[in-house]
């Protein structure tokens, strides 16, 4: 008997092997319909409406032959199956890149989404999440006729460039969830020319959205919240003859904020290191005067503006810079219900200490 | 339960020859070979005869310095001990035993002998072992651009005579021992005294001894043969044709066994990293020399896991793919009928087929057959929408990676691995593949040569071994044996320290 041990073993290995095998479900990669955008809307009677730009790569190389599905169900779960009755292969949600939000639906709250239909293994969390001033069906399908996949390039290289503040799916499932911090997404809309194109950021309370910042306002909001931001941002003086224009691109940024627990008083240090991009006439950066006076400009300005959008924040009830969050790591009394009933008397002050890096090498 | 019933069969005693023989018998036998003769040579009465293999021994010694002083003074000879005043060559040895005789008529010696009493017999060795064999050989299947060229050829009395006139010390022993019960294949185990452990010498010595075959063709062979387990696809002795690294695996306290009519050294103990390591890393500067081992590691890696890989992704994990490159593998794919591992697998044994011929074929008819398998089939294949493009690339790839495996037994052990990786990838995607390199790094865990671990200094991990299984170390700082391989003494050479002046000439 001993001398069959080892064939009989080997029999039960391959009968295990194919007997797995022929239980197996392939998904070979020519023979899906790779969803590319996933939208979301709400029809007018309650139903949900789902949309999916599908690139088919096996006509076009690029992915400019884009086929776009559209499905109206009652729960989220049934988006995917409902989808693949019209298409001729399996609908596959794991190589999703951009979830997309049409404002009306963000604005009556998107929680059961995301508990259903987001929090799914085979999304990934590294995609962007975003919120469309239009419906979400309307962006697609500008999306379609641009022929373009490039909607997460676009919303990340305004992260990384530009003046939106990062943020992806992980992020935002966090802060959705956290405590103390409230969360904001790219807002998209749809310019000139029915082109989609980035347009500030939108705030949610826990989960529906609020508030919606416009791009100066999301700039000064970057500066803030995102340490590597390289937003550009210009204001105008009053000249003497005519309008006058400094501009700044920002190379780093660094906010200390600094809680006073018994005045119950927040104060935020801003340090940012800009490039200056463009000076009016009058100055000139050879002139330490001049210098210094554009520099006392900047500062003025900018912490005027920053005092603006906290009353802008407090007033809407929205906290998207996770101010909660900074009270309580200095407090351990920190309850949240108790401290956001006081948030919109809270009083923040703002020291903003600008840098000149270097001027007249950019734009 | 059928083989129980079976009768035990009595197993034959050792040896299938006739082992007694009377010299009648040995004779007879001989002339019935026509190349046999026996000469008288001088004159027809004259008792004294000489029998010889003609395709055994040197004529021109026969002609020049036996036949001339045979003629003249053979009627002094009366007794077979004075033909040592007569002839001049050194090797006569007079005996008695018949068995003795058949062996060195077939080693290339002449038979003197009275034919009226034919008990003794005079045996003059006049062999001519080069006759037949190529001058020289330069290492081309295991070739390095910089570097000594010369390699072994298939006689043994050649090879180790570069073996010792490039290792000119006297702790060098060749211990010989004769294997095949028919061929009679003289091996040779070499080592050096006092620094092979004696443990690995005996059972090298012990398992030839012990080995029963008739015959051996080849030191590959021979190494199969006592190799610590036949099963395994991975070869468990070095098998080199180069000097150098024979020389090389002495030095580090390993045994080599040379044999006759084999153009191949067997180095044991060997370790699995020792295979991706050439000599010709020896001949470069340490950093260069290391990147090109980690290519080699690479290399070996590559074959064996990228069209796995291909199969498992494609057919399970179009996640992992970027977002780019989906467009082109998903275009290129589009036409192809089948799914990924029946394309890989057409590909795959495309690819071997045409390895396969091009190593049987005369070198020219080669070429063309690289053109033909190279350009026609691949675009022909891609073109009938067979495979898709991106496989060509990833297949022609892995083939090229796996010949950088410097041993050839290694290299072709690398190829054959990939199919049973090919079916766990189709069967269970990168689960399977995981599957398959734990089956893997199991087999190699068993594995022993000489009884030493096969993956020696990475499992078990030895101190000290690790590093140097995947870069090859300064000279300053490899002035030690590798201690896990036991040598008797572990110092090699000790470095003098830097004696350049602080202030001179070179100090500007």
């Amino acid at each position: 008997m001993k001398k069959w041990k080892k064939p009989l073993i080997l029999i039960v290995l391959c009968v295990c092997i194919f007997g797995l095998l022929g239980c197996n479900r392939t998904r070979i990669i020519d023979q899906i319909s790779i969803v590319h955008v996933f939208g979301f809307d709400q029809a007018e009677d309650g139903e949900l409406i789902g949309t999916a730009l599908v690139p088919n790569y096996t006509t076009s190389k690029s992915g400019d032959d884009i086929q776009f599905y559209e499905e109206k169900t009652s729960t989220s779960v049934l988006f995917a199956p409902k989808m693949a009755s019209q298409t001729s292969t399996p609908v596959e949600l794991g190589k999703i890149r951009v979830l997309l939000f049409g404002k009306s639906y963000a604005e009556a709250g998107i929680g059961e989404m995301v508990r259903r239909f987001i929090l799914n293994p085979q999304i990934g969390t590294n995609i962007q999440i975003a919120v469309s001033t239009e419906s979400a069906k309307k962006t697609l399908n500008a999306l379609k006729q641009e022929k373009s996949l490039t909607l997460a390039e676009r919303i990340q290289q305004n992260m990384q460039g530009q003046y939106l503040p990062r943020m992806n799916l992980h992020v935002f499932l966090n802060r959705f969830y956290g405590e103390g911090v409230d969360a904001y997404v790219p807002m998209l809309t749809i310019g000139e020319q029915e082109r989609v194109s980035v347009d500030g950021i939108g705030i949610f309370e826990d989960d529906h959205l609020k508030l919606q910042l416009n791009p100066e306002q999301t700039t000064v909001f970057s500066f803030i919240e995102d340490e590597q931001t390289q937003a550009t941002y210009k204001m105008d003086l009053e000249g003497k003859e005519r309008r006058e224009i400094l501009a700044v691109r920002a190379f780093k940024s660094k906010s200390n904020w600094d809680w006073n627990s018994k005045k119950e008083r927040l104060h935020l240090g801003l340090q940012l290191h800009v490039t200056l991009t463009q000076i009016p006439d009058r100055y000139s950066v050879e002139n330490e005067k001049d210098v210094m006076e554009m520099k006392r400009i900047v500062e003025k300005r900018l912490e005027k503006e920053m005092a603006d959008l906290f009353a802008l924040l407090k007033e809407n009830g929205v906290d998207p810079l996770g101010i909660g969050n900074i009270v309580r790591s200095k407090d351990k009394s920190w309850k949240e219900t108790s401290f956001y009933e006081k948030y919109p008397a809270l009083p923040i002050s703002v020291n903003v200490d600008v840098q000149f890096l270097h001027s007249g090498l950019e734009g | 339960m059928l083989r129980r019933k079976r009768v035990k069969q009595q197993q034959p005693t050792r040896g299938y020859e006739t082992t007694e023989k009377t010299i009648k018998e040995v004779f007879e036998k001989a002339k019935k070979s026509s190349d046999f003769s026996t000469i008288t040579p001088i004159e027809k009465d004259h008792p004294l005869q000489i029998s010889f293999y003609k395709t055994l021994i040197d004529p021109n010694i026969f002609q020049k310095s036996v036949l001339p002083f045979l003629k003249e003074k053979a009627s002094e000879v009366k007794e077979l001990s004075d033909l040592k005043d007569v002839v001049p060559i050194d090797d006569i040895k007079v005996k008695q035993d018949p068995l003795e005789v058949e062996k060195a008529l077939h080693e290339g010696a002449i038979v003197l002998y009275f034919k009226d009493s034919m008990k003794e017999f005079a045996l003059l060795s006049i062999s001519h072992p080069r006759l037949g064999q190529r001058e020289t050989n330069d290492t081309q299947n295991e070739f390095s651009v910089i570097g000594p060229k010369v390699g072994f050829i298939e006689d043994i009395t050649t090879n180790l005579h570069l073996i010792r006139d490039h290792l000119s010390t006297s702790d060098l022993i060749y211990e010989e021992v004769t294997i095949g019960t028919r061929a009679r294949t003289k091996v040779v185990i070499a080592y050096l005294d006092g620094v092979t452990n004696p443990g690995y010498v005996n059972t090298a010595k012990q398992r030839l001894k012990e080995l029963d075959i008739d015959v051996s063709f080849d030191n590959t062979q021979l190494e199969q043969l006592i190799s610590d387990h036949s099963s395994t696809p991975f070869p468990l002795f070095i098998t080199t044709e180069r000097v150098d690294r024979t020389v090389g695996a002495l030095i580090q306290g390993q045994v080599v066994l040379i044999s006759d009519k084999s153009s191949y050294a067997v180095i044991g103990p060997a370790a699995l990293m020792d295979f991706f390591s050439n000599p010709e890393d020896f001949y470069l500067p340490s950093v260069i020399a290391s990147f090109f081992k980690l290519i080699r590691i690479f290399g070996m890696l590559f074959s064996i896991f990228a069209t796995p890989f291909y199969v498992a992704i494609l057919t399970f994990h179009y996640e992992v793919i970027p977002r780019d490159l989906l467009g082109p593998i998903i275009n290129s794919r589009a036409n192809v009928p089948f799914p990924p591992v029946i394309e890989v697998l057409f590909l795959e044994i495309t690819i071997d087929l045409l390895r396969e011929a091009g190593a049987r074929l005369p070198t020219k008819i080669g070429q063309t057959l690289g053109i033909v398998g190279g350009i026609v089939i691949g675009q022909a294949t891609v073109e009938a929408a067979l495979t898709s493009n991106v496989l060509l690339i990833i297949v022609a790839l892995s083939a090229l990676s796996s010949f950088t495996t410097p041993i050839y037994k290694m290299s072709t052990a690398v190829r054959l691995l990939r199919y049973p990786y090919i079916l766990f990838a189709a069967s269970w995607g990168g689960l399977g593949i995981y599957v398959g390199l734990l089956f893997l790094i199991g087999h190699l865990a068993r594995l022993k040569s000489l009884g030493v671990p096969f993956m020696l200094s990475i499992y078990p991990y030895r101190k000290g071994g690790l590093a140097n299984s995947f870069v090859r170390p300064n000279y300053a700082k490899s002035q030690k044996r590798p201690w896990y391989l036991r040598p008797l003494s572990v110092k090699r050479y000790s470095p003098a320290a830097d004696k350049d002046p602080e202030e001179g000439l070179n100090t500007e």
